[in-house]
């Protein structure tokens, strides 16, 4: 069954013309390519190639495994029913993020259940409740499923644009210039969002980063 | 620098965003203000719990779910059941009678679809019908391989293709019924299908009847129409 009703040529003016620019410096420049000519193994390689990271990205901003889940599944479908407006202005993986944050950030919405969740993370902050017995090297970081609960519970008591800047820079790595094009504002609100960010997670992790001066890194 | 100025700057000085002047200016105050020298500290220990956050064990089985999702977003088997039984007992008598009803019903909704559906019924009957899907037309179809479910791949494929096609035509509906070569029924009602799926049928049928001079315009935008009659059809059902 054939369905080339309108530019038949489609496939060959993605080869030539759009190729030149973004392609080389794009490692996903190849699948995209292949799937918005149609491959549909592509798109599932594009999945496989991206999951970590969108993954990634929900489970630090929405803060449980099972909505991280939810949202990234509905992350894929949104980039599958919108991929092919993908214009190779940016690369692949920027589009991928953008469209990821907007599950988050749509989810977080749709939940409503923000506010109730940062008043009771409050409450068991100022009791004490979820601090280690004692503070630690923040170098042991990668260590200790406390830590790292204490660690997403002070990310899920950011505001939701705050949260979602510091995770793509901290977390993600992503450059403030790419950060800009996935949140849709211009980098010095990405500068400054990160900023903020991180100075409202120091005030909450103050007990866990405030160990002596030798503990730091040069 | 000032204590308040030192402060604002620290952030760029932990990026290492500073000149190199004004990097040595902070570092003196650093030198003198404990508090400053802390809040540097603290704020690097942050930003170090933050990057030691392990990577998390990707749900093993999210590529599988997404393509399963993709796979069933093809319109069901009992959505085209009705689609065929709109169109198979059609004589063109009924379908007029079929659409008559209908806007009658809901003409009162006030939704133009509606009303326009209404007003299309003797453009279908007359020249769109003798081109539209016979009911032979069906039974061929319903007999052929499209019962059995397309692999997974090919169908992912075909639904691109078809979403491709109505961005295309929703951009430009002019330009594409120009370049629009010929295209089979079962195109056609797949495309309306899909077009019905996606909520888009209703606004393309209105699109396209505005621009009704082309030839093809009319019968296309009944065949929306018609998808999305069916589709609210079924909507009431469940």
């Amino acid at each position: 069954m054939s369905y080339e009703m309108v530019e038949p040529r489609s496939a060959a003016r993605l080869e030539s013309a759009a190729r030149p620019i973004r392609h080389q410096a794009d490692p996903d420049g190849e699948l995209v390519a292949r799937w918005q000519a149609g491959d549909g193994s592509a798109f599932e390689a594009l999945v496989g190639r991206h999951q970590l990271r969108v993954f990634r990205l929900l489970l630090r901003m929405l803060g449980s495994r099972e909505e991280a889940e939810d949202a990234a599944q509905d992350a894929f479908l949104s980039l599958h029913r919108h991929g092919h407006r993908f214009r190779r202005e940016s690369r692949f993986s920027t589009f991928v993020y953008r469209v990821a944050a907007n599950a988050a950030l749509n989810r977080r919405r749709t939940l409503g259940r923000g506010r109730s969740r940062v008043e009771e993370l409050k409450t068991r902050q100022q009791i004490g409740a979820d601090l280690p017995s004692s503070p630690r090297n923040p170098e042991d970081a990668a260590g200790g499923a406390e830590l790292q609960a204490h660690v997403q519970r002070a990310l899920c008591e950011l505001p939701a644009d705050l949260r979602a800047a510091v995770v793509l820079y901290d977390i993600e790595g992503q450059s403030y210039r790419d950060i800009a094009r996935i949140l849709d504002v211009p980098e010095g609100t990405v500068k400054s969002r990160i900023h903020r960010a991180r100075s409202a997670l120091r005030k909450s992790l103050r007990p866990l980063v405030s160990g002596e001066p030798g503990g730091e890194k040069p | 620098v000032n204590h308040r100025h030192a402060r604002a700057l620290l952030g760029d000085y932990l990026e290492g965003e500073l000149e190199l002047t004004e990097r040595a200016r902070v570092d003196a105050h650093l030198g003198q203000c404990v508090e400053c020298a802390q809040e540097l500290r603290e704020l690097r220990g942050t930003v170090a719990l933050l990057r030691g956050l392990p990577d998390p064990e990707v749900p093993p089985y999210l590529a599988q779910r997404v393509a399963a999702h993709i796979a069933a977003a093809a319109p069901s088997a009992r959505w085209r059941e009705s689609l065929r039984r709109w169109f198979a007992p059609a004589g063109a008598t009924a379908l007029t009678a079929g659409l008559a009803g209908l806007g009658v019903l809901w003409v009162q909704s006030g939704d133009p679809a509606v009303r326009i559906a209404a007003e299309l019924a003797p453009t279908l009957t007359g020249a769109t019908v003798a081109r539209a899907p016979s009911a032979a037309f069906f039974r061929r179809a319903a007999d052929e391989p499209e019962a059995r479910p397309a692999p997974p791949q090919r169908e992912f494929q075909r639904l691109h293709e078809l979403d491709r096609q109505l961005d295309l035509l929703i951009a430009n509906p002019g330009a594409y019924l120009n370049r629009m070569g010929a295209v089979s029924d079962q195109t056609l009602v797949q495309l309306a299908e899909r077009a019905a799926w996606r909520g888009d049928a209703d606004d393309l049928a209105l699109q396209l009847r505005s621009i009704g001079e082309h030839p093809l315009a009319p019968s296309l935008s009944a065949r929306f129409l018609m998808a999305d009659l069916v589709q609210r059809v079924e909507a009431r059902g469940r």
